[in-house]
């Protein structure tokens, strides 16, 4: 299609889990471990996966947020783990984020104009007038009024202060950004809202956008590319139709048939996954479903780990039933 | 199926007295639950639907709510007129109620057997209630309150057995922290339904919990309300949820239900216009981009309602006569389908 603007290669990202005397490092969490993407210009790539699968973790470490552990973060063609801090503070501008909550991630203290404009002074963008100016573009790029300005966060509704965030997020200009979970705290009728907006901005400001969330009719509904993470590990990859209308991976197939569909007439198996997403074990070597996987046959996935294989078109799955 | 009223509620109003004014919450609320039947109720944020759910058991904290007119009727019975003593036996014996939060709704300084326990033993002698709660040890003294525990506390290993928690003896003495948010929610829906009641409220009950688990929950309590012969409200904003569990819905906008039906009448031949505004607003199976469409503007401030409907602001259909006059009874269109709007005279 186009090119490739943000390209991930073998990430990492372990957490120390501490304990003993002396809170010694006594283990680590493969929040990540080693994950391949890469997303090109305009599109919109989906990210999802349960609470506890590290979606959000490879957001921020995209960001540098977080330090990654390992592997290679390439925008533009350029390594951002090799770059400086300021160096790395100057691409982050092309790179923002937009958070779930819109209720904690707004400063309370501050009126809609200064979280806006704050960006801007901060990289020295625009000061006086000029500040002014572009604070009101942005205002109204999102659905905004004027007279909102001088309002408070707290005078909003959800769906408001998530424009806010939105405003932010848009007034250095990136050329990517990464949507946490950003209708997740809507209801309905507002989520619809935004996400129209989003679409919106992408098509007039040509953004592309890396869209973490665990509800896939909204994953469905954006995004051009999806991925499946569970457990710091990607388990499929593809196209939006690939994955919706052709789920290889049993555990696509049974997040898929779980989600409740808002149609009475609707019928369909449904696939009911025992147990739950643990955060500790999902030893090293096996394939990190295995445990709570209802195509599980042969004692291959408890003995080796099962990569990322190339299906034809880009769909890619880890699973030891395409071999 | 359709035989016997479970609960009416007739014209509820509901005021809050706060320090900006009196917040009209619940302005004139109609509903039925039939014997059997698994009723949807689906809304905003603020729209009241919690509010509801909480009068039947007369839940609601007053002051500063204070309830204004109307009756709720449980078997018949008006539950705003019975004594203290009345509404407590009611609510051990035949209400159930599970809420959004499991994380909550636990008390995180006792293990959960002590919790059922005691939960479990006040609902079998309320008279004893006050004694088996004070701190288990205290209670043990008298042979009849000992007695009373050891049975509760059979019957909490039975009911977590019963909703898939492995290893139930041991288990009970561990600790809210210790179990993840699916299996709390499903100690909770243990301990609520240990001892038979006829009604269980669920509010937002798989709001938190991730859509593997969520299909889990909603599995078990399909299975329970089967097999206890529950009635069930069930408060969510989830319109797949409410497809996938529910006979009836009603659908309810800043305190009124606009309307209300079968579960095929709602989804399928939607009419309110605020029914299917929310419709609209989500993605399904095979929505293309730029389909779905949100409702403009938000819940009105229930300080300084819109006058006539309070919907109309927000409306597509609105006409002058929307904001003069509330809006008409609610119309029976179809059998069992109501409507409560101007465009459906």
């Amino acid at each position: 299609m186009s090119e490739t603007l943000l390209e991930v290669r073998k990430l990492k990202k372990y957490f120390p889990v501490r304990g003993g005397f002396f809170q010694r490092r006594i283990g680590h969490i493969g929040a990540v471990d080693g994950i391949d993407l890469s997303i090109e210009q305009g599109q919109s790539f989906g990210l999802v996966g349960e609470s506890g699968s590290g979606k959000t973790t490879v957001g921020k470490t995209i960001l540098h947020l977080i330090e990654p552990t390992e592997g290679e973060i390439i925008f533009e063609g350029q390594d951002l783990c090799r770059l400086s801090e300021s160096k790395m503070r100057q691409r982050r501008a092309e790179m923002q984020m937009i958070f779930q909550d819109p209720y904690s991630s707004l400063n309370p203290r501050m009126t809609v104009k200064r979280i806006v404009g704050e960006p801007l002074v901060i990289h020295k963008w625009a000061k006086g007038r000029a500040l002014d100016d572009r604070v009101r573009e942005l205002i109204s790029l999102v659905g905004l009024m004027e007279d909102h300005l001088y309002r408070y966060p707290h005078e909003f509704s959800g769906g408001q202060r998530q424009r806010i965030g939105i405003a932010r997020a848009l007034a250095l200009e990136p050329k990517m950004l990464i949507l946490d979970e950003p209708t997740s705290a809507l209801d309905v009728s507002v989520q619809a809202q935004v996400l129209d907006l989003l679409l919106k901005l992408q098509r007039r400001l040509n953004l592309t956008y890396l869209f973490i969330s665990h509800d896939l009719a909204v994953i469905r509904y954006i995004c051009d590319r999806v991925a499946l993470m569970y457990m710091g590990k990607i388990l499929e990859l593809g196209s939006v139709e690939d994955i919706f209308q052709q789920p290889m991976h049993p555990y696509t197939r049974a997040l898929l048939s779980a989600m409740p569909v808002a149609d009475p007439e609707y019928e369909a198996e449904e696939i009911i996954l025992e147990g739950e997403i643990s955060t500790l074990g999902g030893e090293e070597g096996t394939c990190r479903f295995a445990p709570r996987c209802p195509a599980r046959k042969s004692d291959r996935c408890t003995e080796e780990e099962p990569v990322l294989k190339e299906l034809g078109d880009g769909h890619l799955v880890a699973c030891h039933l395409y071999d | 199926m359709r035989n016997e009223l479970l609960v009416e509620i007739k014209d509820l109003r509901l005021d809050f007295h706060t320090f900006d004014g009196v917040s009209k919450v619940l302005n004139g609320v109609n509903l039925k639950i039939w014997r059997g039947d698994i009723l949807g109720l689906v809304g905003e944020t603020g729209c009241g639907k919690t509010m509801t759910a909480l009068s039947i058991p007369r839940l609601i904290p007053c002051p500063p709510g204070q309830i204004t007119s109307g009756q709720v009727l449980f078997e018949g019975e008006d539950v705003l007129r019975k004594t203290q003593e009345e509404i407590r036996l009611l609510r051990a014996k035949k209400l159930a109620m599970i809420f959004q939060d499991p994380t909550t709704s636990l008390n995180p300084v006792f293990s959960i057997g002590d919790q059922m326990t005691d939960i479990i033993g006040s609902r079998r002698d309320i008279s004893r209630a006050s004694r088996l709660s004070l701190l288990g040890g205290l209670g043990n003294i008298s042979p009849a309150i000992r007695e009373l525990r050891q049975a509760a506390k059979e019957r909490a290993i039975e009911m977590l057995q019963r909703v898939g928690i492995g290893d139930a003896p041991k288990r009970i003495d561990d600790y809210p922290h210790q179990f993840s948010g699916g299996m709390r929610q499903r100690v909770l829906i243990a301990t609520a339904l240990s001892e038979a009641p006829s009604l269980l409220i669920a509010d937002e009950p798989t709001t938190a919990l991730d859509v593997s688990i969520q299909a889990q929950i909603l599995r078990l309590i399909e299975e329970l309300v089967q097999e206890l012969n529950l009635s069930t409200l069930l408060i969510t904003h989830n319109l797949g949820v409410v497809a996938k569990m529910c006979q009836r819905v009603a659908v309810m906008y800043a305190g009124v239900i606009v309307e209300c039906g079968s579960v095929i009448d709602i989804f399928k031949n939607p009419k309110h216009p605020y029914t299917l505004g929310l419709m609209r607003a989500i993605p399904t199976y095979g929505t293309k981009r730029g389909e779905i469409k949100g409702i403009p503007g938000s819940v009105p401030n229930f300080l300084a309602p819109p006058p006539g409907c309070r919907f109309h602001p927000r409306c597509e259909h609105a006409t002058p006569r929307c904001a003069e006059e509330p809006p008409p009874a609610p119309m029976e269109i179809a059998p069992g389908h109501e409507v409560s709007c101007f465009l459906y005279p």
